[in-house]
């Protein structure tokens, strides 16, 4: 037994010691993630408007267009629980905020980033931003979170071919939209309606709480809310269940009208977004982006 | 929890360090450890269906026990037939119910009948099929007096719940795990090198070639309207080698798992694609349920013993009932009635045990009457599982019919030339190695040791590599 034991030693070591220096080499590559963390800790004591959401807000909001202080926290896949969790762990450095913007999209009362196929993003939050959000142990490794053939290229691209692994302006607004089906409005439409139709019952109630706890920290703070539903293209919008999208629609007026510090806006079929504006059917480029964050502008400065 | 996981690549050394150090001294503390271990494996993919696991365990213990303390033949035949009818029962109910109470009423709507069949739509127990073949062949085995009951009821739920074996096989009987369970096992350094190899070479097989295979097979599969002749063709071969690699990679994690335990399993699979006719293969696929098939089944209907009408009639049985133990769909059954096609020939003409040894033995290269008899029987082989993969019959039928159309002549839409590189050498590695229990038994006796853990490192590093969407294993479902 202690022979095998040793041999099986000496065998596990190396690998081992690679997976160690892959994971440490792996963490120190900067990230969006990272980028927002440091901004919302050390930089934000001046930010009156922040944004939440997921890719749609993420690409379809761009804060320079924003008079006042702004920016954008959302992130690809980020579900409300993570808008929430965003909140309660940066509120106390945003002394100044004011404004707190929440896209209400199609899918964002039905799915949870746990949920769905991006739930490997969960580990990001849980090393990058320090969230207790996850107890698998593999949301604490970059090594077990990915395929070795993902990590080696990613060790590749930032420390060989030194390549930026940041994506988002300064301002947290994401800039490298990188869709395979990008600009191909049709399809994109139909495929993207198809993934973001599920009328899962308990993640719409763990979400309306999610909304209300935002909601509620928001009134007890004295700052505005806006929630909006973003514009998108006809092939996606057609494609749409009405019933999901009614409840969605319903759900965030409904908030709107119990809370007084909360308004709803609905851009989704708002004709002065063209097929120009968008990367898909689902995503703003930068010409919608800037259009939108503009109207939103002016939404904040009325209220 | 599947082999391919994290989860137990650290489930597995706990069990074994806890095996080896903390209860060695003692077999009933072995046997107890292997228990909950074997329950906390199963419950981690759903915790409801254990009870429906220790259920049918401790009915077969107990109907094992009251058959052999029977005083007449009368209460023995009650007790036989009530484990059997409860072990049936279950499979049926949980697999076979919606097939049966739906095809009911396609046939009912055919007479102008319409009705509307209450389906249960559960999801199948993962195992069910093998664990309930485990109790059945204990419970015949004693009914025949074959062998006696076991008294111990840790003993009896080591041997069928021993969690390498438990969801997918290979199918043990009594006659040869029970008494390895009943002995003192002490460790074994050759062994259990043995055993960490194979499971290395089984996770080789699954990630790297199963998973890769199945990537291409399921996007010409699910697809196939889209796809040329010769598109078809590669996909059936692409399906051939995933079901193969996915097996038998399942089957020698579970050898080599077991045999870290000091506890031989029954071979699975003996390089079947190696084979130079049908009967051949069936004696190289699968063999833990062939055989079990083979004694349980076609023996009692009188085997190949009777005349021709008898001898066709139990080939058919037993391929049809082998293709519908896989699931609850024709095209299972379309696959065996294709296999018993295949097999009668050479059973009639009495030529299905012409090949019993292994092919080109000591030799490097096969004749060219081998070569082209084992080409010829993988052709059918892999044509048969387009059945096996298909989701209906006429998905089956439009894809085979694409594949004789002109287009067959035609460049293949998909060739990842890299990958059909690496499954060529994958099959020379298994050529090379034929003669042994798995392709790379024999490594230590060729290779210097540098060479062997170069090896070794290789085949890590292309799971860690290709590791990560921790594909289910085809056979779970059955």
């Amino acid at each position: 037994m202690k022979k095998f034991l040793v041999y099986l030693g000496f065998f596990v070591l190396p690998i081992i010691v690679l997976g160690v220096v892959l994971e440490v080499l792996l963490r120190n590559i900067p990230n969006d993630y990272t980028y927002k963390d440091h901004y919302l800790t050390r930089q934000a004591v001046g930010v009156e408007v922040l944004f939440l959401g997921s890719s749609h807000a993420y690409y379809g909001i761009n804060p320079v267009y924003i008079q006042r202080p702004a920016f954008n926290a959302s992130y690809i896949s980020q579900s409300l629980n993570y808008d929430e969790a965003i909140l309660k762990k940066y509120g106390s450095q945003l002394p100044s905020l004011k404004y707190i913007v929440v896209p209400i999209s199609y899918f964002t009362l039905f799915t949870t980033i746990e949920n769905n196929s991006e739930s490997w993003r969960v580990k990001n939050y849980v090393m990058y931003c320090g969230m207790k959000t996850s107890r698998s142990w593999m949301d604490h490794s970059e090594l077990f979170s990915n395929t070795l053939k993902v990590n080696i290229q990613r060790i590749q691209s930032y420390y060989i071919q030194h390549k930026e692994n940041r994506s988002c302006s300064d301002l947290g607004w994401g800039m490298d939209y990188n869709s395979s089906i990008k600009n191909n409005l049709e399809e994109s439409g139909t495929f993207a309606a198809e993934r973001h139709t599920v009328m899962d019952t308990a993640c719409y109630r763990q979400n309306r709480n999610s909304l209300h706890s935002i909601l509620t920290y928001a009134e007890q703070r004295n700052i505005k809310v806006i929630l909006y539903t973003l514009p998108a293209y006809r092939s996606y919008v057609e494609k749409l269940n009405k019933e999901q999208l009614a409840t969605t629609i319903e759900t965030a007026k409904q908030f709107a009208h119990d809370y007084k510090n909360v308004e709803y806006v609905n851009f989704m079929n708002n004709p002065s977004f063209q097929q120009r504006d968008f990367f898909d059917a689902d995503h703003l480029n930068e010409i919608g982006a800037e259009k939108l964050t503009r109207k939103i502008d002016s939404l904040i400065n009325k209220m | 929890m599947l082999f391919n996981s994290l989860h137990f690549a650290v489930f597995l050394p706990i069990v074994f360090l806890l095996y080896w150090f903390v209860v060695n001294k003692q077999l009933k503390q072995q046997n107890i450890l292997l228990l909950l271990a074997s329950y906390f494996f199963y419950a981690c993919w759903d915790y409801r269906f254990l009870f429906l696991l220790v259920f049918s365990t401790l009915l077969d213990y107990y109907t094992g026990l009251k058959m052999y303390e029977a005083t007449t033949e009368k209460k023995k035949k009650v007790w036989f037939w009530l484990s059997i009818s409860v072990n049936l029962g279950f499979l049926g109910v949980f697999k076979y119910y919606d097939f049966f109470s739906q095809s009911f009423a396609e046939a009912l709507s055919r007479l102008g009948v319409d009705v509307h069949p209450w389906t249960l739509n559960i999801i199948l127990p993962v195992g069910i099929s093998f664990y309930t073949f485990h109790g059945l062949s204990y419970v015949i085995d004693i009914y025949k007096n074959r062998i006696k009951p076991v008294r111990d009821f840790v003993e009896y739920s080591v041997f069928v719940s021993f969690f390498p074996l438990l969801v997918a096989g290979p199918i043990e009987r009594a006659t040869h795990l029970l008494p390895q369970i009943q002995s003192k096992r002490t460790f074994d350094y050759v062994k259990a090198v043995d055993g960490l190899r194979q499971i290395v070479w089984g996770l080789f097989k699954k990630v790297v070639i199963a998973d890769n295979c199945a990537e291409y097979a399921n996007k010409i599969f699910n697809d196939s309207s889209a796809y040329s002749g010769s598109t078809h063709v590669l996909g059936a071969l692409f399906f051939a080698f995933q079901i193969y690699c996915d097996f038998s990679g399942y089957s020698d994690i579970a050898l080599g798992t077991a045999r870290l335990f000091g506890i031989e399993l029954l071979r699975n699979f003996a390089f079947p694609y190696f084979s130079r006719d049908i009967a051949e293969f069936w004696r190289r696929w699968h063999i833990s349920l062939s055989s079990w098939f083979k004694d349980y089944v076609y023996i009692p209907l009188g085997g190949s013993n009777g005349g021709t009408a008898l001898k066709i009639r139990n080939t058919f049985v037993i391929f049809l009932v082998s293709g519908f133990w896989h699931g609850a769909n024709w095209t299972f059954i379309v696959w065996g009635a294709l296999n018993a096609i295949y097999f009668l020939p050479l059973l009639l003409l009495n030529k299905n045990r012409k090949n019993i040894e292994t092919v080109a033995q000591g030799k490097y290269l096969p004749t060219f009457h081998e070569f082209i008899s084992m080409t010829l029987t993988f052709g059918l082989v892999t044509f048969a599982w387009i059945f096996f993969r298909a989701e209906n019959l006429s998905h089956a039928l439009a894809y085979i019919s694409e594949m004789v159309s002109p287009s067959l002549f035609t460049i293949p839409q998909v060739h990842p030339m890299a990958f059909i590189f690496f499954v060529v050498v994958f099959v020379l590695i298994e050529w090379m190695g034929r003669e042994q229990q798995y392709a790379i038994a024999n490594i230590d006796a060729k290779c210097p040791k540098a060479l062997r853990w170069a090896f070794y490192y290789s085949m890590v590093f292309a799971i860690f590599y290709f590791a990560g969407s921790e594909q289910q294993f085809i056979y779970f479902q059955f």
